[in-house]
């Protein structure tokens, strides 16, 4: 099975790889696994306190190709968002953006659910900031 | 339980895999089609069903892991999806981490003394979750393999098959980190 264009660029220019310092209070991190593949995934955040603008992301997963360009992905599409706007990313976007097959869609889920842990993770140092009201 | 009832089996989860192989053999000779040549095209046709489902059943049942995974899908429940423990989880991480700085030692030409120190090092910490999770795997079997043939509710059962589907579904984890290892540093 071949992997898309986009799947290969990803995997051989990933985006946004490396650590964040989780014990720093404006970083949210998320720790996720795939008991279907094995594969783990780290996902960090930056976040600006008080606009809750997500300002950096940064991955390291060991998996397939798959699951680290879901997880590169990932890190592109959070920066810049807010935190509640991040929690809209659906893995069925990723899985439209990357043309995953459907043998490997479990790798975009792996990639939603980082994020989520990610944001929850930030929230949980923030209990002051309840989610916000979104305009519109 | 389909499997478990052709080897004559009660549904257990510890298994004599010696008797077991012993009984394959002895029922595959008794199903082979070379052995029905002359039997109606029927007969025959059914032979080479039961080779077949044969097969499947021994392959399944000679492996703890998949034997349980059988175990928990034929009750109608599916190998637990969740998360598996943060704790779990953050090791795994940490495991793939040395393996990482192993293949990065190796590339920058590290020796060959050194590199298998790091290896062994790295091949120690595997061992070790493999052991904690064989551990827990055999109790949540022998718990099992306890209440088979007792009075114990339908509640309770599924309460095992839940935790029991809870502890193979972990084993990939393993199974990755034991195979990047093989090929980093075959032994």
């Amino acid at each position: 099975m071949a992997y898309s264009d986009k799947v290969v660029d990803h995997y051989n220019n990933p985006r946004n790889v490396g650590s964040l310092d989780k014990s720093q209070d404006d970083v949210g991190t998320g720790l996720v696994g795939a008991p279907e593949c094995g594969d783990v995934m780290k996902l960090q955040i930056q976040v600006d306190d008080s606009s809750g603008v997500i300002e950096d992301a940064k991955f390291k997963t060991f998996g397939c190709g798959s699951a680290i360009a879901s997880s590169s992905l990932a890190t592109e599409w959070v920066k810049g968002k807010t935190v509640d706007e991040a929690l809209d990313i659906k893995n069925t976007d990723i899985v439209k953006e990357l043309s995953l097959p459907p043998v490997k869609i479990h790798c975009s889920v792996l990639a939603e659910d980082a994020i989520k842990a990610a944001i929850s993770d930030w929230k949980a140092k923030h209990p002051a900031e309840a989610p916000a009201e979104t305009a519109g | 339980m389909k499997y478990f009832e052709l080897f004559e089996l009660e549904p257990r989860l510890n298994v004599d895999t010696a008797a077991l192989e012993r009984k394959f053999h002895a029922l595959s000779r008794e199903h082979h089609p070379d052995f029905h040549t002359l039997a109606t095209p029927e007969e025959r046709a059914r032979a080479l069903e039961t080779t077949a489902l044969l097969n499947d059943a021994y392959r399944t049942l000679r492996d703890s892991a998949r034997r349980a995974e059988y175990l928990v899908r034929s009750h109608g429940l599916e190998i637990d999806s969740s998360q598996a423990p943060a704790s779990m989880l953050m090791e795994v991480f940490e495991i793939n981490e040395g393996l990482e700085e192993l293949r990065a030692a190796r590339r920058s030409g590290t020796g060959a003394e050194a590199m298998a120190e790091k290896a062994d090092a790295v091949r120690e910490r595997i061992a070790d979750k493999r052991r904690t999770h064989d551990a827990s795997l055999g109790q949540a079997f022998d718990r099992w393999d306890a209440l088979v043939g007792t009075e114990a509710s339908e509640e309770e059962r599924q309460d095992h098959l839940r935790t029991l589907a809870e502890i193979v579904a972990q084993a990939s984890y393993i199974r990755n980190l034991e195979r990047e290892l093989d090929e980093e540093a075959p032994r």
